[in-house]
Protein backbone atom coordinates (compact mmCIF):
# COMPACT_ATOMS: atom_id res chain seq x y z
CA UNK A 1 0.00 0.00 0.00
CA UNK A 2 1.79 3.23 -0.78
CA UNK A 3 1.76 5.70 1.18
CA UNK A 4 2.99 9.62 1.51
CA UNK A 5 4.09 12.13 4.31
CA UNK A 6 4.72 15.07 3.78
CA UNK A 7 7.85 16.63 5.26
CA UNK A 8 9.56 19.40 6.77
CA UNK A 9 12.10 20.78 4.08
CA UNK A 10 14.54 21.85 7.43
CA UNK A 11 14.79 18.94 9.47
CA UNK A 12 12.55 16.05 7.42
CA UNK A 13 10.23 16.10 10.60
CA UNK A 14 6.43 15.51 9.48
CA UNK A 15 4.65 18.34 8.28
CA UNK A 16 1.05 19.15 9.32
CA UNK A 17 -1.86 21.81 8.54
CA UNK A 18 -2.69 24.21 10.79
CA UNK A 19 -6.20 25.20 11.35
CA UNK A 20 -5.26 28.26 13.02
CA UNK A 21 -2.26 29.68 11.41
CA UNK A 22 -3.82 28.44 7.85
CA UNK A 23 -0.63 27.68 7.20
CA UNK A 24 1.54 24.05 7.09
CA UNK A 25 4.05 23.63 9.96
CA UNK A 26 6.44 21.30 11.55
CA UNK A 27 6.08 21.13 15.32
CA UNK A 28 9.48 20.38 15.83
CA UNK A 29 11.43 23.06 14.44
CA UNK A 30 8.34 25.56 13.84
CA UNK A 31 8.49 26.14 10.45
CA UNK A 32 5.87 27.36 8.60
CA UNK A 33 4.58 26.63 4.63
CA UNK A 34 2.31 28.39 2.64
CA UNK A 35 0.07 25.95 -0.26
CA UNK A 36 2.20 27.83 -2.74
CA UNK A 37 5.47 27.02 -0.51
CA UNK A 38 4.57 23.54 -0.61
CA UNK A 39 3.12 23.27 -4.19
CA UNK A 40 6.78 24.61 -5.39
CA UNK A 41 8.97 21.60 -3.72
CA UNK A 42 5.98 18.61 -4.04
CA UNK A 43 3.97 19.37 -6.77
CA UNK A 44 5.92 17.13 -8.65
CA UNK A 45 5.06 14.13 -6.64
CA UNK A 46 1.88 15.12 -6.11
CA UNK A 47 0.91 15.07 -9.76
CA UNK A 48 2.14 12.02 -9.99
CA UNK A 49 0.52 10.40 -7.62
CA UNK A 50 -2.79 11.66 -9.07
CA UNK A 51 -1.45 10.35 -12.44
CA UNK A 52 -1.20 6.90 -10.54
CA UNK A 53 -4.32 4.57 -11.14
CA UNK A 54 -5.58 3.20 -7.69
CA UNK A 55 -4.66 -0.35 -6.80
CA UNK A 56 -6.36 -3.05 -5.99
CA UNK A 57 -6.80 -3.01 -2.42
CA UNK A 58 -7.57 -6.93 -2.34
CA UNK A 59 -5.33 -8.81 0.32
CA UNK A 60 -4.14 -12.13 -1.89
CA UNK A 61 -5.88 -15.35 -0.33
CA UNK A 62 -2.50 -16.72 0.22
CA UNK A 63 -1.31 -14.20 2.54
CA UNK A 64 -4.64 -14.58 5.07
CA UNK A 65 -4.38 -16.92 7.72
CA UNK A 66 -7.40 -19.47 8.19
CA UNK A 67 -10.26 -17.94 10.10
CA UNK A 68 -9.46 -14.23 9.17
CA UNK A 69 -10.99 -14.19 5.87
CA UNK A 70 -13.42 -11.62 6.93
CA UNK A 71 -11.08 -9.45 9.16
CA UNK A 72 -8.78 -9.16 6.13
CA UNK A 73 -11.53 -8.70 3.36
CA UNK A 74 -12.49 -5.77 5.18
CA UNK A 75 -8.54 -3.71 6.42
CA UNK A 76 -5.84 -3.16 4.22
CA UNK A 77 -1.99 -3.10 5.20
CA UNK A 78 0.21 0.26 4.63
CA UNK A 79 4.12 0.69 5.90
CA UNK A 80 5.15 3.72 7.79
CA UNK A 81 7.44 5.88 5.78
CA UNK A 82 8.84 7.33 8.55
CA UNK A 83 9.61 4.12 11.24
CA UNK A 84 8.56 1.17 8.88
CA UNK A 85 6.03 -0.31 10.77
CA UNK A 86 3.14 -2.18 9.28
CA UNK A 87 -0.11 -0.81 10.16
CA UNK A 88 -4.15 -1.95 9.65
CA UNK A 89 -6.85 0.40 8.52
CA UNK A 90 -10.21 -0.26 7.10
CA UNK A 91 -10.93 -0.01 3.48
CA UNK A 92 -11.79 3.78 3.63
CA UNK A 93 -9.42 5.39 5.74
CA UNK A 94 -7.29 7.85 3.61
CA UNK A 95 -5.20 9.52 5.92
CA UNK A 96 -4.50 8.89 9.55
CA UNK A 97 -1.74 8.55 12.15
CA UNK A 98 0.80 5.86 12.29
CA UNK A 99 -0.29 4.06 16.20
CA UNK A 100 3.63 3.78 16.28
CA UNK A 101 5.24 6.59 15.67
CA UNK A 102 2.28 8.83 15.79
CA UNK A 103 3.15 10.44 12.51
CA UNK A 104 0.47 11.22 9.51
CA UNK A 105 0.54 8.97 7.06
CA UNK A 106 -1.90 10.04 3.65
CA UNK A 107 -2.42 7.04 1.35
CA UNK A 108 -2.01 8.15 -1.49
CA UNK A 109 -3.55 5.18 -3.57
CA UNK A 110 -6.99 5.81 -2.25
CA UNK A 111 -6.97 9.43 -3.62
CA UNK A 112 -5.57 9.48 -7.01
CA UNK A 113 -6.84 8.34 -10.51
CA UNK A 114 -11.31 8.29 -10.16
CA UNK A 115 -11.12 8.68 -6.34
CA UNK A 116 -8.82 12.24 -6.75
CA UNK A 117 -11.07 14.97 -4.65
CA UNK A 118 -11.62 17.76 -6.82
CA UNK A 119 -11.75 20.76 -4.06
CA UNK A 120 -11.55 20.38 0.24
CA UNK A 121 -12.35 23.17 2.97
CA UNK A 122 -9.62 23.07 5.17
CA UNK A 123 -10.55 23.11 9.23
CA UNK A 124 -11.02 26.76 10.49
CA UNK A 125 -10.76 25.78 13.69
CA UNK A 126 -7.96 23.67 15.91
CA UNK A 127 -9.11 21.16 18.21
CA UNK A 128 -8.37 23.05 21.25
CA UNK A 129 -11.46 25.75 19.74
CA UNK A 130 -13.40 22.70 18.76
CA UNK A 131 -13.04 21.67 22.42
CA UNK A 132 -13.65 25.04 23.90
CA UNK A 133 -16.87 25.28 21.60
CA UNK A 134 -18.29 21.81 22.84
CA UNK A 135 -18.03 22.73 26.34
CA UNK A 136 -19.49 26.19 25.53
CA UNK A 137 -22.27 23.90 24.40
CA UNK A 138 -22.88 21.32 26.79
CA UNK A 139 -23.07 24.81 29.43
CA UNK A 140 -26.53 25.48 28.26
CA UNK A 141 -27.20 21.65 28.36
CA UNK A 142 -28.26 20.46 32.26
CA UNK A 143 -29.35 17.58 31.65
CA UNK A 144 -25.91 15.60 30.09
CA UNK A 145 -24.28 12.83 32.48
CA UNK A 146 -20.86 14.92 34.00
CA UNK A 147 -18.64 12.15 32.24
CA UNK A 148 -19.61 13.00 28.98
CA UNK A 149 -18.22 16.28 29.37
CA UNK A 150 -14.93 15.75 31.42
CA UNK A 151 -12.14 15.87 29.50
CA UNK A 152 -10.82 12.37 29.74
CA UNK A 153 -13.76 12.11 26.96
CA UNK A 154 -13.19 15.32 24.87
CA UNK A 155 -9.76 13.88 23.88
CA UNK A 156 -11.69 11.41 21.82
CA UNK A 157 -12.30 14.66 19.63
CA UNK A 158 -10.86 14.09 16.26
CA UNK A 159 -10.35 15.95 13.15
CA UNK A 160 -11.46 13.94 10.08
CA UNK A 161 -12.17 14.74 6.54
CA UNK A 162 -15.21 13.07 4.67
CA UNK A 163 -15.72 12.69 1.51
CA UNK A 164 -18.85 14.44 -0.37
CA UNK A 165 -20.27 14.77 -3.51
CA UNK A 166 -21.12 18.72 -4.40
CA UNK A 167 -23.79 19.07 -7.03
CA UNK A 168 -24.77 21.98 -9.38
CA UNK A 169 -27.72 20.97 -11.14
CA UNK A 170 -30.41 23.44 -13.16
CA UNK A 171 -33.58 22.38 -12.85
CA UNK A 172 -36.55 23.59 -15.00
CA UNK A 173 -39.88 22.49 -12.94
CA UNK A 174 -43.81 23.69 -12.71
CA UNK A 175 -45.76 23.03 -9.86
CA UNK A 176 -49.48 23.32 -9.54
CA UNK A 177 -51.36 23.83 -5.98
CA UNK A 178 -54.52 24.88 -4.68
CA UNK A 179 -54.22 27.57 -2.43
CA UNK A 180 -57.78 29.24 -0.40
CA UNK A 181 -58.30 32.60 1.35
CA UNK A 182 -61.00 32.65 3.75
CA UNK A 183 -63.04 35.61 5.27
CA UNK A 184 -65.15 36.04 7.85
CA UNK A 185 -67.96 38.85 8.58
CA UNK A 186 -71.00 38.64 10.44
CA UNK A 187 -74.46 40.51 9.70
CA UNK A 188 -77.62 40.48 12.27
CA UNK A 189 -77.73 37.09 13.38
CA UNK A 190 -75.71 35.38 10.66
CA UNK A 191 -71.51 34.81 10.42
CA UNK A 192 -71.16 34.70 6.74
CA UNK A 193 -67.72 32.75 5.50
CA UNK A 194 -66.64 33.04 2.46
CA UNK A 195 -63.78 30.96 0.79
CA UNK A 196 -61.83 31.81 -2.36
CA UNK A 197 -60.09 28.89 -4.26
CA UNK A 198 -56.89 29.22 -6.66
CA UNK A 199 -55.49 27.43 -8.78
CA UNK A 200 -51.94 28.35 -8.53
CA UNK A 201 -48.74 27.69 -11.17
CA UNK A 202 -45.50 28.24 -10.76
CA UNK A 203 -42.93 27.39 -13.53
CA UNK A 204 -38.78 28.35 -13.78
CA UNK A 205 -35.80 27.64 -13.24
CA UNK A 206 -34.08 26.58 -9.80
CA UNK A 207 -30.22 27.10 -10.10
CA UNK A 208 -28.76 24.60 -7.06
CA UNK A 209 -25.32 25.49 -6.39
CA UNK A 210 -23.01 22.83 -3.95
CA UNK A 211 -25.88 20.46 -2.85
CA UNK A 212 -23.82 18.04 -0.58
CA UNK A 213 -24.52 14.70 -0.34
CA UNK A 214 -22.76 12.44 1.69
CA UNK A 215 -20.20 10.05 -0.19
CA UNK A 216 -19.69 7.59 2.45
CA UNK A 217 -22.42 4.96 3.48
CA UNK A 218 -22.49 3.42 7.50
CA UNK A 219 -23.09 4.56 10.48
CA UNK A 220 -21.59 7.81 10.05
CA UNK A 221 -23.89 9.23 7.08
CA UNK A 222 -26.29 10.71 9.36
CA UNK A 223 -24.34 12.74 11.05
CA UNK A 224 -22.45 13.98 7.41
CA UNK A 225 -25.99 14.85 6.60
CA UNK A 226 -26.50 17.03 9.23
CA UNK A 227 -23.12 19.18 9.96
CA UNK A 228 -23.94 20.86 7.11
CA UNK A 229 -24.27 23.57 5.60
CA UNK A 230 -20.48 24.38 4.70
CA UNK A 231 -19.80 27.70 3.33
CA UNK A 232 -18.83 27.32 -0.52
CA UNK A 233 -16.49 30.37 -0.14
CA UNK A 234 -13.48 28.58 1.81
CA UNK A 235 -13.26 25.22 -1.38
CA UNK A 236 -9.95 25.10 -2.22
CA UNK A 237 -8.25 23.18 -5.00
CA UNK A 238 -7.30 19.70 -3.47
CA UNK A 239 -4.02 18.71 -2.26
CA UNK A 240 -2.88 15.95 -0.17
CA UNK A 241 -1.38 18.19 1.92
CA UNK A 242 -4.42 19.48 3.53
CA UNK A 243 -5.08 15.87 5.21
CA UNK A 244 -1.44 15.72 6.81
CA UNK A 245 -2.08 15.77 10.41
CA UNK A 246 -5.94 14.82 10.54
CA UNK A 247 -8.07 11.71 9.53
CA UNK A 248 -9.73 11.35 6.22
CA UNK A 249 -12.70 8.79 4.71
CA UNK A 250 -12.72 8.05 0.84
CA UNK A 251 -16.03 7.80 -0.72
CA UNK A 252 -17.57 4.52 -1.31
CA UNK A 253 -19.96 5.35 -2.92
CA UNK A 254 -20.21 6.33 -7.05
CA UNK A 255 -22.72 8.92 -8.74
CA UNK A 256 -25.12 6.17 -9.81
CA UNK A 257 -25.33 4.69 -5.96
CA UNK A 258 -26.31 8.18 -5.06
CA UNK A 259 -28.27 9.34 -8.04
CA UNK A 260 -32.09 8.11 -6.73
CA UNK A 261 -31.08 9.84 -3.76
CA UNK A 262 -29.85 13.33 -4.81
CA UNK A 263 -33.19 13.78 -7.18
CA UNK A 264 -35.59 12.93 -5.09
CA UNK A 265 -33.80 15.23 -2.46
CA UNK A 266 -33.57 18.01 -5.18
CA UNK A 267 -37.05 17.71 -6.20
CA UNK A 268 -38.24 18.62 -2.23
CA UNK A 269 -36.34 21.24 -2.39
CA UNK A 270 -37.81 22.42 -6.10
CA UNK A 271 -41.10 21.79 -4.38
CA UNK A 272 -40.41 24.08 -0.66
CA UNK A 273 -38.64 26.63 -3.82
CA UNK A 274 -41.59 27.20 -5.65
CA UNK A 275 -44.07 27.39 -2.70
CA UNK A 276 -42.26 29.68 -0.92
CA UNK A 277 -43.10 31.84 -3.70
CA UNK A 278 -47.18 31.58 -3.05
CA UNK A 279 -47.95 34.27 -0.81
CA UNK A 280 -51.14 36.15 0.74
CA UNK A 281 -52.99 32.84 1.21
CA UNK A 282 -54.64 31.02 4.48
CA UNK A 283 -53.69 27.60 3.27
CA UNK A 284 -51.69 26.19 0.15
CA UNK A 285 -51.46 22.45 -1.04
CA UNK A 286 -49.60 20.98 -3.62
CA UNK A 287 -51.55 19.01 -6.24
CA UNK A 288 -48.50 18.28 -8.77
CA UNK A 289 -44.88 19.42 -9.04
CA UNK A 290 -42.67 18.25 -12.08
CA UNK A 291 -38.76 18.74 -12.13
CA UNK A 292 -36.70 17.79 -14.79
CA UNK A 293 -32.62 18.08 -15.33
CA UNK A 294 -31.40 20.71 -17.58
CA UNK A 295 -27.61 20.29 -16.44
CA UNK A 296 -26.03 18.57 -14.10
CA UNK A 297 -21.87 18.89 -12.66
CA UNK A 298 -20.86 16.32 -9.42
CA UNK A 299 -17.73 17.02 -8.07
CA UNK A 300 -15.91 15.17 -5.46
CA UNK A 301 -15.57 16.93 -2.11
CA UNK A 302 -13.77 17.01 1.50
CA UNK A 303 -15.20 18.34 3.94
CA UNK A 304 -13.98 18.83 7.60
CA UNK A 305 -15.60 17.16 10.61
CA UNK A 306 -14.50 16.82 14.46
CA UNK A 307 -16.07 13.99 15.50
CA UNK A 308 -16.56 12.25 18.89
CA UNK A 309 -17.32 8.88 20.02
CA UNK A 310 -18.86 8.36 23.45
CA UNK A 311 -20.21 5.46 25.12
CA UNK A 312 -22.81 6.26 27.96
CA UNK A 313 -24.43 3.17 29.52
CA UNK A 314 -23.71 0.76 26.86
CA UNK A 315 -24.90 2.54 24.13
CA UNK A 316 -22.17 4.69 21.72
CA UNK A 317 -22.86 8.50 20.93
CA UNK A 318 -21.69 10.22 18.20
CA UNK A 319 -21.40 13.66 18.03
CA UNK A 320 -20.32 15.87 14.83
CA UNK A 321 -19.30 18.75 14.58
CA UNK A 322 -18.63 21.24 11.42
CA UNK A 323 -14.89 22.01 10.75
CA UNK A 324 -15.61 24.98 9.53
CA UNK A 325 -18.61 26.80 10.60
CA UNK A 326 -18.67 24.53 14.51
CA UNK A 327 -22.54 23.57 13.44
CA UNK A 328 -23.19 20.64 15.83
CA UNK A 329 -25.38 17.43 15.57
CA UNK A 330 -25.74 14.50 17.53
CA UNK A 331 -27.79 13.03 20.18
CA UNK A 332 -26.73 13.51 23.14
CA UNK A 333 -26.82 11.15 26.12
CA UNK A 334 -29.40 12.30 29.00
CA UNK A 335 -29.30 11.81 32.49
CA UNK A 336 -32.38 10.14 33.31
CA UNK A 337 -31.99 10.44 36.86
CA UNK A 338 -31.75 14.34 36.57
CA UNK A 339 -34.74 14.70 34.48
CA UNK A 340 -36.47 12.39 36.55
CA UNK A 341 -35.63 14.52 39.52
CA UNK A 342 -36.61 17.91 37.42
CA UNK A 343 -39.76 16.24 36.58
CA UNK A 344 -40.85 15.78 40.09
CA UNK A 345 -39.79 19.69 41.36
CA UNK A 346 -41.28 21.00 38.23
CA UNK A 347 -44.50 19.28 38.82
CA UNK A 348 -44.92 20.00 42.61
CA UNK A 349 -43.88 23.46 41.95
CA UNK A 350 -47.06 23.46 39.17
CA UNK A 351 -49.17 22.37 41.32
CA UNK A 352 -48.72 24.39 43.95
CA UNK A 353 -48.51 27.56 41.75
CA UNK A 354 -51.59 26.22 40.53
CA UNK A 355 -53.97 25.85 43.38
CA UNK A 356 -52.29 28.92 45.14
CA UNK A 357 -53.69 31.16 42.02
CA UNK A 358 -56.96 29.52 42.22
CA UNK A 359 -56.76 30.10 45.72
CA UNK A 360 -56.02 34.10 45.33
CA UNK A 361 -58.06 34.74 43.05
CA UNK A 362 -60.69 33.57 44.65
CA UNK B 1 -28.44 27.69 19.27
CA UNK B 2 -31.43 29.61 17.87
CA UNK B 3 -33.21 26.18 17.94
CA UNK B 4 -32.46 25.26 21.40
CA UNK B 5 -33.72 29.36 22.65
CA UNK B 6 -36.82 28.30 20.95
CA UNK B 7 -37.29 25.72 22.70
CA UNK B 8 -36.56 26.54 26.06
CA UNK B 9 -39.03 29.97 25.29
CA UNK B 10 -41.51 27.64 24.40
CA UNK B 11 -40.95 25.19 27.54
CA UNK B 12 -41.39 28.44 29.68
CA UNK B 13 -44.24 29.77 27.76
CA UNK B 14 -45.81 26.56 28.37
CA UNK B 15 -45.41 26.74 31.71
CA UNK B 16 -46.28 30.52 32.44
CA UNK B 17 -49.04 29.19 30.38
CA UNK B 18 -50.36 26.41 32.32
CA UNK B 19 -50.24 28.49 35.47
CA UNK B 20 -52.14 31.30 34.14
CA UNK B 21 -54.80 29.05 32.76
CA UNK B 22 -55.19 27.06 35.74
CA UNK B 23 -55.54 30.07 38.10
CA UNK B 24 -57.92 31.22 35.73
CA UNK B 25 -60.12 28.10 35.34
CA UNK B 26 -59.50 27.86 39.39
CA UNK B 27 -60.60 31.44 39.77
CA UNK B 28 -63.67 30.96 36.83
CA UNK B 29 -64.76 27.73 39.37
CA UNK B 30 -65.13 29.71 42.23
CA UNK B 31 -66.63 32.67 41.04
CA UNK B 32 -69.30 30.50 39.35
CA UNK B 33 -70.23 28.84 42.56
CA UNK B 34 -69.32 30.88 45.27
CA UNK B 35 -70.08 34.34 44.56
CA UNK B 36 -73.63 34.21 42.30
CA UNK B 37 -75.87 34.15 44.88
CA UNK B 38 -78.01 31.60 44.15
CA UNK B 39 -82.04 32.01 43.09
CA UNK B 40 -82.79 31.39 46.42
CA UNK B 41 -80.74 33.67 47.88
CA UNK B 42 -81.87 36.50 45.60
CA UNK B 43 -85.11 36.02 46.54
CA UNK B 44 -84.85 36.10 50.13
CA UNK B 45 -82.65 39.44 49.96
CA UNK B 46 -85.16 40.89 47.39
CA UNK B 47 -88.56 42.45 47.49
CA UNK B 48 -89.93 42.75 51.08
CA UNK B 49 -92.88 45.11 50.74
CA UNK B 50 -94.75 45.80 47.56
CA UNK B 51 -97.30 48.77 47.07
CA UNK B 52 -98.96 49.78 43.55
CA UNK B 53 -98.55 53.58 44.14
CA UNK B 54 -102.37 54.46 42.34
CA UNK B 55 -100.82 55.63 39.14
CA UNK B 56 -100.50 51.56 37.84
CA UNK B 57 -96.45 51.61 39.01
CA UNK B 58 -95.78 49.47 41.73
CA UNK B 59 -93.05 50.92 44.09
CA UNK B 60 -90.64 48.29 46.50
CA UNK B 61 -89.05 48.90 49.68
CA UNK B 62 -86.35 46.67 51.04
CA UNK B 63 -85.40 45.50 54.07
CA UNK B 64 -82.25 43.54 54.47
CA UNK B 65 -82.43 42.78 57.70
CA UNK B 66 -86.04 40.78 57.62
CA UNK B 67 -83.79 38.98 55.07
CA UNK B 68 -83.98 35.13 56.12
CA UNK B 69 -81.41 33.51 57.90
CA UNK B 70 -82.05 30.63 56.44
CA UNK B 71 -79.98 30.75 52.98
CA UNK B 72 -76.83 29.03 51.80
CA UNK B 73 -73.61 29.81 54.05
CA UNK B 74 -70.31 31.41 52.08
CA UNK B 75 -68.48 28.75 53.55
CA UNK B 76 -70.13 25.59 52.15
CA UNK B 77 -69.42 25.98 48.41
CA UNK B 78 -65.38 26.80 49.03
CA UNK B 79 -65.30 23.35 50.46
CA UNK B 80 -66.39 21.70 47.40
CA UNK B 81 -64.11 24.16 45.10
CA UNK B 82 -61.44 23.17 47.14
CA UNK B 83 -61.93 19.63 45.04
CA UNK B 84 -62.03 20.65 42.04
CA UNK B 85 -59.43 23.46 42.24
CA UNK B 86 -56.90 20.18 43.09
CA UNK B 87 -58.04 18.44 40.74
CA UNK B 88 -57.56 20.69 37.70
CA UNK B 89 -54.40 21.77 39.13
CA UNK B 90 -53.22 18.41 38.97
CA UNK B 91 -54.44 18.12 35.54
CA UNK B 92 -52.60 20.91 34.36
CA UNK B 93 -49.49 19.98 36.03
CA UNK B 94 -49.64 16.82 34.94
CA UNK B 95 -50.22 18.02 31.37
CA UNK B 96 -47.20 20.81 31.98
CA UNK B 97 -44.78 18.71 33.44
CA UNK B 98 -44.88 16.14 30.29
CA UNK B 99 -44.56 18.99 27.75
CA UNK B 100 -41.68 20.32 29.35
CA UNK B 101 -39.66 16.59 29.19
CA UNK B 102 -41.20 15.81 26.25
CA UNK B 103 -39.10 19.16 24.84
CA UNK B 104 -36.51 18.19 26.94
CA UNK B 105 -36.04 15.10 25.84
CA UNK B 106 -36.50 15.24 21.89
CA UNK B 107 -33.81 18.41 22.47
CA UNK B 108 -31.21 15.80 23.36
CA UNK B 109 -32.72 12.98 20.90
CA UNK B 110 -32.63 14.97 17.97
CA UNK B 111 -30.30 17.39 18.70
CA UNK B 112 -28.80 19.53 15.43
CA UNK B 113 -31.10 18.06 12.74
CA UNK B 114 -31.93 21.37 11.22
CA UNK B 115 -31.87 22.12 7.39
CA UNK B 116 -28.92 20.97 6.00
CA UNK B 117 -28.93 23.34 2.63
CA UNK B 118 -29.21 26.65 2.66
CA UNK B 119 -31.75 26.53 -0.53
CA UNK B 120 -32.95 30.55 0.02
CA UNK B 121 -29.37 31.18 -0.50
CA UNK B 122 -27.55 29.00 -2.82
CA UNK B 123 -30.81 27.88 -4.58
CA UNK B 124 -32.26 30.93 -7.15
CA UNK B 125 -35.28 30.40 -9.07
CA UNK B 126 -36.51 32.85 -12.13
CA UNK B 127 -39.93 32.59 -12.63
CA UNK B 128 -40.90 32.28 -16.14
CA UNK B 129 -44.64 31.62 -15.48
CA UNK B 130 -46.81 32.81 -12.72
CA UNK B 131 -50.25 32.34 -12.24
CA UNK B 132 -53.32 32.85 -9.99
CA UNK B 133 -56.69 32.08 -10.77
CA UNK B 134 -59.95 32.18 -9.06
CA UNK B 135 -62.05 29.25 -9.91
CA UNK B 136 -64.30 29.22 -6.72
CA UNK B 137 -66.05 31.28 -4.23
CA UNK B 138 -67.60 29.17 -1.49
CA UNK B 139 -69.64 31.45 0.82
CA UNK B 140 -71.47 29.32 3.49
CA UNK B 141 -73.78 31.20 6.51
CA UNK B 142 -73.90 29.84 10.41
CA UNK B 143 -77.19 31.09 12.70
CA UNK B 144 -75.97 32.31 15.67
CA UNK B 145 -78.03 31.79 18.35
CA UNK B 146 -78.43 34.97 21.35
CA UNK B 147 -79.74 34.42 24.62
CA UNK B 148 -82.22 37.31 24.81
CA UNK B 149 -83.33 35.61 28.33
CA UNK B 150 -81.79 38.16 30.97
CA UNK B 151 -82.52 35.91 33.98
Amino acid sequence: METVSYKCLNCEAPLQYSAKKLKFYCEYCRSEYTEEELKKHFGQMDAELNNNQPVSEETQADDVPEGFEDFASGTVMYTCQSCGAEVITDKTTAATFCIYCHNPVVISNRLTGAFKPDKVIPFKFTGEDAENKFFEFCQNKHFLPKAFISTAELNKIRGVYYPYWMIDSKKDGCLYATAKKVRRWTQGDTEYTETKIFRCKRAGLISFKDFPHPALRGEHSKALKYVNPYNSQDFRGFTMAYLSGFLAEKRDTERSDVQGEVDQALQEYSKKIYLDTITGYDSVMVDSVNVKTMDEHWQYAMMPVWMMNFNYEGKDYLYAMNGQTGKNYGELPLDKKKLALFGVILFVALLLLSILGGFFLL
Amino acid sequence: MKKNCIKRTAAVIAAALTIFCCGISASAESIDIAEVPAASEVNNYAVVYGYDDHDGNYDYNYNNDKAPATGKSKSEPEKKNWLKIILIALGVSIVGTGLTVYFIYRGYKYNGMTEPYEYKDKAPLELSDREDVLIDVQVTTRHIERNNNNN
